[in-house]
């Protein structure tokens, strides 16, 4: 199918309509939120995938689910030649870990604030790594720490998260992934909760991490500009569904999907040099517990149709680089 | 627009007793012209949001004005006592905070709530008038004027925020200030909600202060706009002259950290991380991470130089001929 050919390179990470159902208890009974519905997407290996969405679309969900951080409730993951199963015995667990690692949105919080650094970046060596003595584990370290630019290690070994600032954090965060050599690397939202002169120097770390170790990354974020400048390909969801997908310039300069045009168009962009336009698209996304039938951006569609009302389109081939879910093109 | 003046801050300080004490806000002048958008940007910690305290006479208790003025509306507003102050809030200055669910009552309805704001300042206003009023400011923000007896709990984030937006206008007032507004929103609901308070201010008139640490959102809408970094005001001007002739190394730091979704660009942000407010730097407060340092910079304090008939004015020595000269030399 279409989302094969526009992989021309070997295939690390492959995700087939993977979906999850929260379901909610309240005094009236329960109900179901499709918080990801039949997402299917590959990623190549040393490329990055970014995730674009706005909140509630489904997108840390869905790499949450790829960390197997939460069961999938339908849905198949090929990591390498293999097929990850739905449920993972401790074994298995470990040797997934090992090359599937996560970088948390809030550094403050990913980190356990009443060790050192030097403990939290030696637990993963420990529970998952290979290194057999302690010094090994400690050159270990020293050498992550060093790649991620806290240098000297020894400056930042005995401190804990409180006395390093918010950029400092997230590069621990990002040497604890790193530290066990992993093949795939989740990021959610890396740098939204970074004042905003140390993101790029975030973004450009994790740029030079994947050149020099061939990583593959699953970057998550609400900033298409971000996407744009980080990823080769991006995808885009909307209320748990990809909409569109494709190499990162087609998807943006040809962006076909009316709610990828909306987003684009939202994005504040001072060299347009005009007061932001009005989005002419009203209302807000659905609430998942109680998705429309059909497509489902279908209600605030500029250009619904009848047939949008009733059914809910599959992705479609544009070119090579990039699909569409939209009966416009149908 | 009219050019009249509105507000006047002249050489304000403020200082947050401690120990330690820390001044905050540090010799900040600027003016607000009626019906303009003024933005104020900045990281977290430059004193942006204790400026707006101070201007909105909402400085904690350990928190006091130590130097300058503030002409309000032709008033001494830093001597203006408490119910004086109170006379004038909502009727001349209004204020919209970053977090709407947490300015929102819980328990009690958005009816009642913009209700009691009315009654509050104008005793005389008949009930019945006062719930029109309120529907009648549902309607002029775009949200169904049913929501009157909605809880804040039933709204969506970008509805509170408009009723937020409505209850800062209910009284009309000449100066609505806006604490990052939009942070907490998703890039359409905040494209929907700038568009409708720059409609709302060109038929109303009233004047908006932007508070934000977006460059390009701020690049967007202000008309004017001052940058603050480490207490300081080091960059004021018009939209148009920051776009293109941004003159402090920060400004263009800032500008640079914010990647577009129209160009695939290498940007590098602003190296370091900004300075404790307990001990600023000497000098220049921005000279440890600056790329632009001249041996000056480490000692002097730069004074603030005009660069065009626009009011276009920065802080910083490169601007200075003695300074050029001097670094010159080294």
């Amino acid at each position: 199918m279409l989302l094969e050919s526009s992989v021309t390179v070997q295939p690390i990470l492959r995700v087939e309509g993977l979906q999850k159902v929260f379901r909610l208890k309240s005094g009236r009974g329960s109900r179901q939120v499709h918080a990801v519905n039949g997402v299917t997407f590959t990623l190549a290996k040393g490329s990055v995938l970014a995730v674009v969405g706005e909140s509630g679309s489904g997108k840390s969900t869905l790499i949450r689910l790829i960390a197997h951080l939460i069961p999938r409730t339908g849905g198949r993951i090929w990591l390498g030649d293999e097929e990850v199963p739905l449920r993972l015995g401790r074994g298995q667990l470990v040797r997934y870990r090992r090359r599937v690692q996560m970088i948390f949105q809030d550094p403050f919080g990913a980190l356990n604030p009443y060790y050192p650094i030097s403990y939290q970046l030696e637990r993963p060596l420990a529970n998952l790594g290979q290194q057999r003595s302690r010094l090994e584990r400690f050159r270990e370290i020293v050498r992550v720490l060093e790649e991620v630019g806290l240098a000297p290690a020894s400056d930042y070994l005995p401190k804990r998260p409180h006395e390093l600032s918010g950029g400092q954090r997230q590069r621990v965060v990002i040497a604890r992934a790193l530290i066990v050599n992993p093949q795939v690397v989740l990021a959610d939202e890396p740098t939204s909760m970074l004042d905003v002169s140390i993101r790029m120097s975030i973004l450009n770390l994790l740029d030079r991490l994947r050149q020099e170790h061939q990583l593959s990354y699953v970057f998550v974020t609400h900033d298409l500009a971000s996407a744009r400048y980080l990823s080769d390909h991006i995808m885009v969801m909307y209320a748990g569904q990809a909409v569109e997908g494709g190499s990162t310039d087609a998807v943006i300069d040809k962006a076909a999907h009316p709610y990828t045009r909306l987003l684009i168009s939202a994005v504040p962009e001072p060299s347009r040099e005009i007061p932001i336009a009005n989005p002419d698209v009203p209302g807000e996304p659905p609430d998942l517990s109680r998705l429309p039938q059909g497509c489902p951006f279908h209600l605030r569609c500029p250009q619904a149709m009848d047939r949008c009302r009733q059914e809910n389109p599959q992705p479609l081939s544009l070119d090579d680089e990039h699909w569409v879910a939209c009966h416009l093109y149908d | 627009m009219s050019q009249e003046e509105l507000l006047k801050v002249e050489g304000l300080s403020v200082t947050y007793y401690g120990p330690p004490d820390v001044e905050a806000v540090h010799h900040a002048s600027f003016d607000i012209k009626r019906g303009e958008i003024f933005g104020l940007a900045g990281e977290s910690g430059c004193g942006k949001t204790t400026l707006i305290a101070a201007l909105t006479r909402l400085l904690p208790d350990n928190g006091a004005v130590t130097a300058g003025s503030i002409a309000f509306a032709g008033a001494d507003w830093l001597h203006m006592t408490p119910p004086e102050v109170d006379a004038w809030r909502w009727q001349k200055i209004s204020l919209v905070s970053q977090s709407a669910m947490n300015s929102l009552n819980p328990v009690i309805s958005v009816g009642d709530q913009i209700v009691d704001a009315i009654l509050a300042h104008r005793p005389n206003t008949p009930k019945r008038e006062a719930w029109e009023r309120a529907e009648a400011l549902l309607r002029m923000v775009e949200v169904d004027p049913k929501h009157v007896h909605s809880f804040a709990h039933e709204l969506s984030g970008g509805m509170r925020q408009r009723v937020m937006i409505a209850m800062a206008l209910a009284l009309e007032p000449d100066l609505v200030v806006m604490d990052e507004p939009t942070t907490a929103l998703d890039v359409v609901v905040q494209a929907q909600i700038i568009h409708q308070v720059r409609s709302l201010q060109e038929r109303l008139g009233f004047s908006v202060i932007f508070v934000t640490h977006d460059m390009s959102l701020l690049l967007s809408i202000a008309d004017r706009m001052a940058i603050m970094y480490a207490g300081e005001i080091v960059e004021l001007g018009s939209r148009e002259r920051l776009n293109r002739h941004a003159a402090h190394p920060y400004t263009r730091g800032l500008i640079d950290s914010f990647p577009s979704v129209f160009e695939k660009k290498s940007r590098v942000g602003i190296p370091g991380a900004p300075p404790s407010m307990v001990t600023p730097p000497p000098g220049c407060r921005f000279h440890l991470r600056c790329p632009e340092r001249l041996s000056v910079c480490d000692v002097a304090v730069p004074e603030e130089r005009v660069l065009d008939s626009g009011g276009h004015r920065v802080r910083c020595h490169l601007y200075s001929v003695d300074a050029l000269r001097q670094g010159s030399h080294d």
